[in-house]
This record gives structure tokens, C-alpha cells and sequence, in this order.
């Protein structure tokens, strides 16, 4: 039991009582040295042995810890450049040095050479032994993993009530605003939008791995067949139906297929359902369109090859642990998809097409078996299925991650700069995670068809490709390798003071331009890009082949706080040349 | 920057230590009053200006209150007669002192609270009308509850006679906004370190001993408040937990709240001594109190002394009879519960600490269990005080209320919440919160621990702070509890 320390006369002071009792430390000359050489020795290390790696890997880049320097310039360029009163200007600057020293600190942790080698060390004893997760990935039984956000959907409180709404409503702070969280306002405006133009809206909340396999998570649920539903979706879905928007709802079907066939619907290690749970949904996804949407008749068919392809992998969550590409805790999973084909001779692999009556958004449970970056086969997706089971085109914008607002926003995007994306549309279904029902931000966007306007923003014609010069303005957020299910990002750079390659001003003298911030886990340069920085790139119009081949990366965009008028900015692709 | 970050421990650390030490005494409190500003304003730059304002004014109404500004500068600051009579000049400056802090504490913690509970009130009375529906987007600047608390009590110490004021400007700035201690305490009073502005030493030992106390303070927080904290989030954000996940969750967070505390108040005192200061104990065992009397003596001692200095004493303490003692005790902790953070659920634990204080009072300041063994006692304190916690913690009353009645049996899991099973009880929480437990009540406290600092001690101490940092490397979940304060 803890003693009290000793009690001195009781007249004397508690810093008194403090000097006399560090007065009294007892400890040799030498020892003491010692121990605070030790102490300075460790702290002293960690800085100075990240500038040598980080200079041994590239000489002509400047440690990341003198960035923090780079931010005073954005503060004063963001102070020139607000408009309003001398608090409205110190307020922008103050926003702009909070955003320079986050991404600062984040950076700094994330590149550390100390958390990289550490990591994996650290992390598989206490995943093996402790069952320790992350603080997105947790551990589960028998080798099933979760992924946080999916698994606070279930246990905490209801997503639409008082207590969660007004917790969304301080997230955000002086650089970010805070998110919308009570998707009814969005999914019923998005409605509305539809409606106007005689489309139907279906949304599908996709079930997360815990409403249908908590027993994989807890004891406690051995036996369960139902499935566990977050305590406001049955009001969600209430308010929905009864303002005529159509809610299909996989996890019934899920869970019953669980029951009957005892099969896993979802992966083990991966946030995502299994091939044949996507392809049930899908069946009964395109059956409840046909019986409550009439479509006209269409003559194109697709085929599914009968073998399936076998595709192994292991899943997102279980890189989040980062255990390392070589950990052996857990192990690949064979799943086997089957990819859709156009019927012909020639098995052209299925294409989304613009002047299908179904339009689907989705997130990365649309892209899983379809997008090649996500590892687990391509072509086999959920539009791909659907378009399958329905025997019709379909249209798809998918986006990972974010899927409440992502897709919208790209959706609105199109229609903005006057291409109009739902011309000839008669359904829209729109998939999400349900996750997104609790943590998503359910912003309420514009969907009016626009006309191209002229813009101050610079964009290369299309299919042309230029080097320009200028200066960073401010980079989109990057997210911290590990701490997010997937390996690639993309990300917006907004350029200021544009130079064509001989050094005369482009028209706009601006430009935003997504590139790569994320490959395979690690941070590229443009990631570490800084309000100020001079950079060179190889640029292009990101309508057209790069959103075709990249539009469905995981991507981080400016808002409208940041950039005016984002929705209606055209946007380029850029590929860096050098420094 | 909280102290047991990454960017304080490897870059601002060393670079403060490397700053301080090179320049010459004369400079010292300059440079440590520009890192204190630096530390400051990497939470919000703005707020360094609210912070030199009030520093400025208190230093001015100091100066003002000493009759400095009547007397010559060359002469020595003297402490004010403590029976002479005060001026009329000397009250408006105390005024002023204590007004601007107030206002600043005022308008920045409560305002949107004292806006809401007007409305809800006038709501309820059915006078909607008078609603004034004014909910503005206030920031809480980092830790204005504890350098204006500071910073106040050196004009009342003033002007009380119990301490002289400073000339030194740098001195009385480098006082208020001393990194170490800023954020989060200890709550230090001028009079009491004044004599180590002007003079302290700089030792091997006195830095030895600093190094060890910030080692086991980071310890503390990272291996065992971080851990017990993700325990308690997972119960607390839960939509209703079960009778033993909620006893769980409690206990957890009492542990976070503690170790995160007095983990952080350990590295602010090895800090200190780093420096050269000596700041006082803050904890002192808490959890080895046998009443609630005697865990107030021991919990966040520089704030309970200073609300007993300057508000329990003004409102006549003890000396005004026994109803008056109770009443004041309960004034004094529902204002020390709304010191903590501008919400009923707050008051609601300051409540239930005044009500318990003044029944243990009103006993001779003894608990009602006082004639049980004394393991009992320390249980049943124990438990009160976790069941206080869970208002302390709770989003607010309404949750609280829920997550006292799961603890009384009276809730029960709804639906998935039982599901957080399989987290809080995987085999690494377990282990931490024994852990927890095992150093709270079986091991000694850091000032003991240190007291003697044999070479076995000294590799300890070096291995908590590589196993806190090769912890910290992989931890992504790392709050501080008092940064909300």
C-alpha cells in the first residue's frame, strides 16, 4: 500500500515541503550524470537520426522538421489574401498556420523512421498475445478483424439521436467545417433533385461485418442469427419510405444466407463482403429495381465465365495493423469471383455506360472485385453483378471511401460544369456503407445541370499534355499511411502563379490539380508539398482518361471553404518532373 | 502539444533544454518565456494574445496595488502592511485584476452554456419569446482555467500583503506562462516561487531527478492512462452497456483520469526541475483515501488549496457555524465542478463531492464507513468516487444518468452495445487495467520512487521511458483529459 510521504512541520508550505524533499534526492554525482545523459541521449537521437535518414535518402530536400518554417509565408499569404476586416485577416492567418502545423505534426509522426521500424516490432506481439489492435483496426476471434469505424456503428448510440448529432457538430475547427451528420436532410434533398427529373431513388445502406458476424467479435454473440442493427436505422428507414425514397436493405438477406448456408458473408481480414454475399445482393438488388422501376427493354447481355477466378489477399484491415508486407499472423484468403464479360466473341470486360437508365454510386463495396488497386480481382464488382442479374448497362460513379458524399460530389461536379451525367437516367442506387450512416458527412450539395463558364483556373486542352511551374497554395489532406484501409491516395494541389516551361504566366495564373500522395502505403512528395514550394509538373485535364483510370482511387478534394466554387473549377492530372 | 507527444519529447524538448541551457542567467526567463509562448501558440497562435493581455493587465494592476508606480523604481517592491487599510485606487486595480479574468474565464468556458441553460429555462416556462437563441462558435483557449486562476491569485496575494509584486515583466510572464506547468498545473502561486525568480540553482541531481520524474510520468500516461482510457471511451461511447461492462468502464476511467493526471503532473514537475524550479506535489495517492475528506487532500492538491484559499476562507470557511460550513463547502465544489467544464452533468459531480464532503463534516471528517476495516474503506471510497467520475465523463446529464443506471442494474445492453466485449476484455486491456491497479495501490508514488536513485533505479527509469516511447511509436490513441479544461 502507498505510503503517504513524509509529513514536515505543518506551518511549512507545499512548495516548502517540495524544496526540502528535493533537497533530500539521494543520489551520486556520477549516477546522476549518468541517468541524465541517458535522458538527453534518447531525446536528442530520435530528431537528429531522422534529418540523417531523411538526408541520406534525398540530399536535396531539407529535413521534415524545418517544414514548421514554411508555414509563416502561408499564414501571411492567407492574411493578404482574406478579405473583410483586420480580425476577418488574422483569423484566415490563423487558420492557414493551424492547418501548416497539423499536417506538420502528422507528417512528422507519420515519417518517423522511429514509428516505422517500431511498428511492426511493437505491434504483432501485442496482436498475437494481447489481441491489441489499432485505433481503426481491432482484433477479433478466430482471425476475423474489424474495422473501427464499422464496429461503433453498432455499438454505439443511434446515429440520429441528440447526443451523436450534437458530438458531429463539434468536429469541426477553425481550417475544416464541421460535417453534416443527419444523412435524412441529405439523402431526402438528393431525392428531391432526382425527383424533379423523373428519377427514382434507391439507397442501399450496405450492413458493416459486426450486424451480421458479431459472434466473430464477442463471445457473447455465439448463436446469433439476426442481425444488429445501429438503434436509429429503423427510424431512418421510416422517414425515408415515408417520403417515397425506396430503401433495399441487404442485411436480412445477409443474415439469412449466414443461417441457411453457414457461410461467411463478409472477409475476414478485409472491411468488404465476400463475392458470392455481393452477388446474392446483387440478385435481389436488381429484381427489387425491375419490380418497383420501369425500364425500357435493352438488347445487350452479359456473360460470367463458368469458372470462377480464384483471387487471394489479405485484407485491408490487416494492413492497418502494420505488421509489415511479411507479417504471418494473418493469412491470405481465397476467394473466388466471377468476372462479367460482354456477350461476344471478343469478351470485352464489362464497361460502365453513360446512356444506361441505372446509375449507380457506390463506394469501395461497389469497387471491391472490380477495382484492380484493391487487390482482390477485377471486373467482378457490384455494378458488374447488377448490370449481370438485370441484362442491362449500367452507369456507375464509384468512389472509396466516403461514399455519403464522395459520389455525390463527383456527380455534382459533372453536372456543374454542364455534363449531364443523369440525362436518360430513370434510377439512381445509391450504395453506402452504413457505416457512413453514423460517421459520414451527409453535406447537402447542388445538383443543377450547369453551363461551362469561363474559369480563372487553368486547365490543359484535352489530350494535351504541358510542363508547368508555380507555386503550392495548399495541398488537400493526405491521410497517415496505415491509419486508413487502403494503400493508394490521391490528392488536390492548388497551384498559384503559373508558368508555362519558358516562364510566361498561364492564363488563370492557377490551377488544381490532383496527384498521387499515396502509392502502396507511403507517402509520395507531392504528400509532403507545402504552402510556398516551387514544383514543376507535367500536367493534363483530369476529365477523361486520368479520371477513367484513377477516378476511383481513394481521393481527398479541397472544399468549398478553401477553394471558391470547387464544384465548378476544372481540374487537371499532374505527374511531378522535378523540384 | 501535449507532453507525451512525439513532436514534444523528440524536437521541442531538446530544443527548449538546448535553448535554455546555452543562454546566460540574465536571459533564461526571456528565452523560457518565448518557448512557454511557442508551446502556447501551437495549440492556437491566437491565443498567445489573450494570454499576454491578461498577463499584462494583472502584472499592471500588481504594479498598481503595490503602490509601485507612487513609490521610485530603484527601490525594493514591498510587501503591502496586511492590516493596513486599502486604497480606493487599490481595490479598483484588485477589481479590475480579478474582473478581466473572470471575463475572460466567463466568456470563454461558460457563456455558451449560461445562453443555453437561459434558453431552456425561459422554454420551460413557456416564455419562448425571450429566448436569445445566441450560440456562438467559441474555441476554449488551452488551459485559460489554470493561468487565470494563477495569474489572479497573485493580485489577491498582492493585495492581501501575502506576496510582493514583480517589476520584472519578463519575470511575472515567465511565471504565468511557464510551459511546464501551463496546460495543466500544478497550480503554483507567485508568493510561493518568487524566491526561485530570483535565484535556483541548476544541478546534476536536481536534473537527474527531473529526468526520472518526466520517465515515470510518461510511463503513467502511456502505458497505463492510454490503454485504460481506450476501456473507458469504448464503455462510455457505447449506447448502453451492461451491469459489469459499465462497473468496468468506471473503474477505467478513474485510472485513465488518474495515471493521465498525475502522469502529466509528474512530467510538469521533472520538467521543472529541469529547469531549476521546484513545483509542489499534486497528487498524493489518491486512491488510498478512506473517505472523500481525505481523497480531496490528495487529488489535485493545487486546486483544491486554492479554491480553499480563495473562495472556501473568503466565504468564512469554517468560522461561521455548521450550516454555514456545509454550505460553503457545496458552494465551493459545485463552483470547483464548473471549473471543470461548463455543463450540468459538471455541477452534478461537484454536488455530489460538496454533499459528501459536508456529511463527512458534519461526522467529525470521517466517512460513515469509518469503522470498517481499512481496505474497505479505501474500496468503498473508491467506488464512490467512479460513480462520481461517470458525470464526470459523460457527453452529459442525460448520458450519465443512463450509465449510473446500468450501473445500478436498472440498464441493460441494447442491441449491439454489448458487443464492446470483445475489446475491453481482450487479454492486453485486461493486463493494463491490473496493471493500473497494482501501481495504484501497491507500488510507491513517483516522489518516493525518486527520492533515492540507486543504479537499479536508474535503469528502471530508463526503461520506462523506452518502453513509453517505443509505446507511443504505435499509439495512436493518445487524448489528454485536462486539455478539455
Amino acid at each position: 500500500m502507498t505510503d503517504k510521504t513524509d509529513t514536515p512541520e505543518p506551518r511549512l508550505t507545499r512548495e516548502q515541503i517540495a524544496k526540502i524533499e528535493i533537497g533530500r534526492t539521494d543520489i551520486s554525482r556520477r549516477a546522476a550524470w549518468l541517468l541524465a545523459g541517458c535522458f538527453l541521449a534518447v531525446v536528442c537521437a530520435v530528431p537528429l537520426a531522422q534529418c540523417a535518414c531523411e538526408l541520406l535518402a534525398d540530399p536535396s530536400r531539407p529535413p521534415q522538421p524545418l517544414d514548421i518554417f514554411r508555414s509563416l509565408p502561408a499564414a501571411a499569404r492567407a492574411y493578404r489574401q482574406a478579405d473583410g476586416s483586420v480580425l476577418d485577416k488574422a483569423l484566415a492567418a490563423n487558420a492557414a498556420v493551424l492547418r501548416a502545423k497539423d499536417r506538420f505534426a502528422d507528417t512528422l509522426e507519420g515519417l518517423s523512421f522511429q514509428s516505422r521500424l517500431l511498428r511492426p516490432l511493437v505491434q504483432a506481439p501485442m496482436t498475437r498475445w494481447g489481441g491489441q489492435g489499432t485505433e481503426k483496426a481491432y482484433v477479433g476471434r478466430d482471425g476475423w478483424l474489424f474495422f473501427r469505424d464499422a464496429l461503433d456503428l453498432v455499438t454505439g448510440p443511434g446515429f440520429l439521436e441528440r447526443r451523436h448529432l450534437a458530438k458531429r457538430r463539434a468536429e469541426g475547427n477553425e481550417y475544416t467545417p464541421a460535417p453534416q451528420g443527419d444523412p435524412r436532410k441529405a439523402i431526402l434533398q438528393f431525392h428531391d433533385q432526382l425527383a424533379r427529373r423523373g428519377i427514382r431513388l434507391i439507397v442501399v445502406p450496405v450492413p458493416v461485418k459486426a450486424m451480421i458476424h458479431p459472434e466473430k467479435f464477442s463471445a457473447r454473440f455465439d448463436g446469433f442469427d439476426g442481425v444488429l442493427y445501429n438503434p436509429s436505422f429503423e427510424r431512418l428507414k421510416r422517414t425515408l419510405e415515408d417520403a417515397g425514397v425506396l430503401v433495399f436493405d441487404p442485411a436480412p438477406l445477409l443474415a439469412e444466407a449466414r443461417k441457411s448456408t453457414g457461410r461467411e458473408q463478409f472477409l475476414r481480414t478485409d472491411t468488404h463482403w465476400t463475392p458470392e454475399a455481393m452477388d446474392l445482393v446483387a440478385g435481389h438488388l436488381a429484381e427489387f429495381v425491375s419490380r418497383r422501376v420501369a425500364l425500357t427493354p435493352y438488347r445487350v447481355s452479359y456473360v460470367r465465365p463458368a469458372g470462377p477466378v480464384k483471387v487471394a489477399n489479405v485484407g485491408d484491415i490487416a494492413r492497418m495493423l502494420g505488421l509489415g508486407e511479411d507479417q504471418r499472423l494473418f493469412k491470405a484468403q481465397t476467394v473466388e469471383i466471377r468476372p462479367v464479360f460482354a456477350a461476344g466473341a471478343a469478351r470485352l470486360m464489362w464497361r460502365p455506360r453513360k446512356d444506361a437508365q441505372v446509375l449507380l454510386l457506390g463506394d469501395s463495396f461497389t469497387n471491391v472485385y472490380s477495382l484492380d488497386g484493391m487487390r482482390w480481382g477485377e471486373s467482378a464488382g457490384l455494378a458488374e453483378q447488377l448490370s449481370f442479374h438485370m441484362k442491362r448497362p449500367i452507369d456507375r460513379i464509384a468512389r472509396n471511401d466516403a461514399g455519403a458524399f464522395a459520389t455525390r460530389r463527383a456527380l455534382g461536379r459533372k453536372l456543374a460544369a454542364g455534363r449531364d451525367r443523369l440525362e436518360g437516367k430513370k434510377v439512381v442506387i445509391w450504395q453506402f456503407a452504413a457505416r457512413e450512416l453514423a460517421v459520414g458527412d451527409w453535406k447537402l450539395l447542388d445538383m443543377t445541370v450547369g453551363k461551362p463558364a469561363p474559369s480563372n483556373f487553368f486547365v490543359p486542352d484535352a489530350d494535351s499534355t504541358m510542363v508547368v511551374s508555380g507555386t503550392v497554395s495548399a495541398v488537400s489532406a493526405v491521410p497517415r499511411p496505415g491509419s486508413v484501409p487502403y494503400k493508394d491516395h490521391i490528392c488536390q494541389i492548388h497551384l498559384i502563379d503559373l508558368k508555362d516551361n519558358s516562364g510566361r504566366p498561364m492564363p488563370g495564373r492557377q490551377a488544381v490539380v490532383f496527384m498521387w500522395s499515396m502509392r502502396d502505403k507511403k507517402l509520395t512528395r507531392p504528400a509532403r508539398y507545402r504552402e510556398g514550394q516551387s514544383v514543376t509538373l507535367r500536367i493534363r485535364a483530369w476529365l477523361g482518361e486520368p479520371e477513367r483510370l484513377h477516378g476511383r482511387t481513394n481521393t481527398s478534394e479541397f472544399n468549398e471553404d478553401e477553394i471558391e466554387d470547387i464544384l465548378n473549377v476544372p481540374l487537371c492530372w499532374g505527374e511531378e518532373i522535378s523540384q | 502539444m501535449v507532453f507525451s507527444s512525439h513532436l514534444f519529447l523528440f524536437y521541442f524538448l531538446p530544443a527548449a533544454l538546448a535553448l535554455y541551457y546555452v543562454m546566460p542567467r540574465r536571459g533564461k526567463h526571456l528565452v523560457l518565456t518565448l518557448l512557454s509562448y511557442a508551446f502556447y501558440g501551437w495549440a492556437n497562435p491566437l491565443f498567445v494574445t489573450l494570454m499576454f493581455t491578461s498577463t499584462l493587465v494583472d502584472y499592471l494592476c500588481g504594479l498598481v496595488i503595490a503602490r509601485q508606480f507612487s513609490t521610485s523604481w530603484s527601490q525594493p517592491v514591498r510587501v503591502l502592511d496586511r492590516d493596513a487599510p486599502r486604497s480606493r485606487t487599490q481595490r479598483i486595480a484588485l477589481i479590475v485584476s480579478v474582473c478581466s479574468n473572470l471575463a475572460l474565464l466567463g466568456f470563454f468556458k461558460y457563456f455558451n452554456f449560461a445562453a443555453e441553460s437561459y434558453d431552456s429555462l425561459v422554454a420551460a416556462v413557456g416564455l419562448e419569446g425571450l429566448r436569445l437563441d445566441t450560440i456562438l462558435q467559441i474555441t476554449l483557449p488551452l488551459g485559460i482555467s489554470f493561468y487565470t486562476f494563477q495569474s489572479m491569485s497573485y493580485t489577491i496575494d498582492v493585495y492581501r500583503g501575502e506576496a510582493g509584486a514583480v517589476r520584472n515583466f519578463i519575470d511575472f510572464a515567465c511565471y504565468v506562462s511557464m510551459f511546464p506547468q501551463l496546460v495543466a498545473g500544478p497550480i503554483i502561486r507567485f508568493r510561493e516561487i518568487a524566491d526561485q525568480f530570483a535565484s535556483r540553482d541548476h544541478t546534476a541531481e536536481k536534473f537527474a531527478r527531473g529526468a526520472a520524474f518526466v520517465c515515470c510520468g510518461l510511463a503513467k500516461k502511456v502505458l497505463l492512462a492510454n490503454t485504460c482510457g481506450k476501456v473507458a471511451d469504448m464503455a462510455f461511447k457505447a449506447g448502453s452497456v451492461g451491469f459489469v461492462d459499465a462497473w468496468y468502464g468506471a473503474a477505467a476511467y478513474a485510472f485513465q483520469i488518474y495515471f493521465d493526471f498525475s502522469g502529466y503532473s509528474d512530467m510538469a514537475i521533472g520538467l521543472g526541475l529541469m529547469l531549476g524550479f521546484v513545483f509542489p506535489k499534486n497528487f498524493d495517492s489518491p486512491y488510498v483515501a478512506q473517505s472523500i475528506t481525505e481523497f480531496w487532500r490528495r487529488w489535485h492538491i493545487s486546486l483544491s488549496t486554492w479554491l480553499r484559499d480563495y473562495l472556501y476562507f473568503p466565504l468564512g470557511g469554517n468560522r461561521k457555524g455548521r450550516a454555514r460550513t456545509y454550505v460553503n463547502l457545496a458552494v465551493v465544489m459545485l463552483l470547483g465542478g464548473l471549473w471543470h467544464g461548463a455543463a450540468a452533468n459538471f455541477l452534478v459531480w461537484g454536488a455530489i463531492h460538496g454533499a459528501l464532503l459536508a456529511v463527512e463534516r458534519a461526522r467529525g471528517k470521517s466517512s460513515i464507513y469509518h469503522r470498517l476495516p481499512r481496505p474497505v474503506k479505501i474500496l468503498l471510497t473508491f467506488i464512490i468516487v467512479c460513480f462520481a467520475w461517470v458525470f464526470f465523463r459523460a457527453d452529459n446529464l442525460p448520458h450519465a444518468v443512463a450509465y449510473c443506471r446500468s450501473m445500478i442494474g436498472l440498464g441493460g445492453p441494447a442491441g449491439g452495445a454489448a458487443l464492446i466485449a470483445g475489446l475491453i476484455y481482450q487479454p492486453y486491456y485486461l493486463i493494463s487495467m491490473a496493471g493500473a491497479a497494482a501501481v495504484t495501490w501497491l507500488c510507491p508514488q513517483t516522489w518516493d520512487f525518486t527520492r533515492r536513485i540507486t543504479a537499479p533505479k536508474a535503469a528502471c527509469v530508463l526503461a520506462l521511458l523506452a518502453a513509453g516511447a517505443t509505446v507511443l511509436a504505435t499509439q495512436e490513441f493518445n487524448p489528454f483529459i485536462y486539455f478539455l479544461f
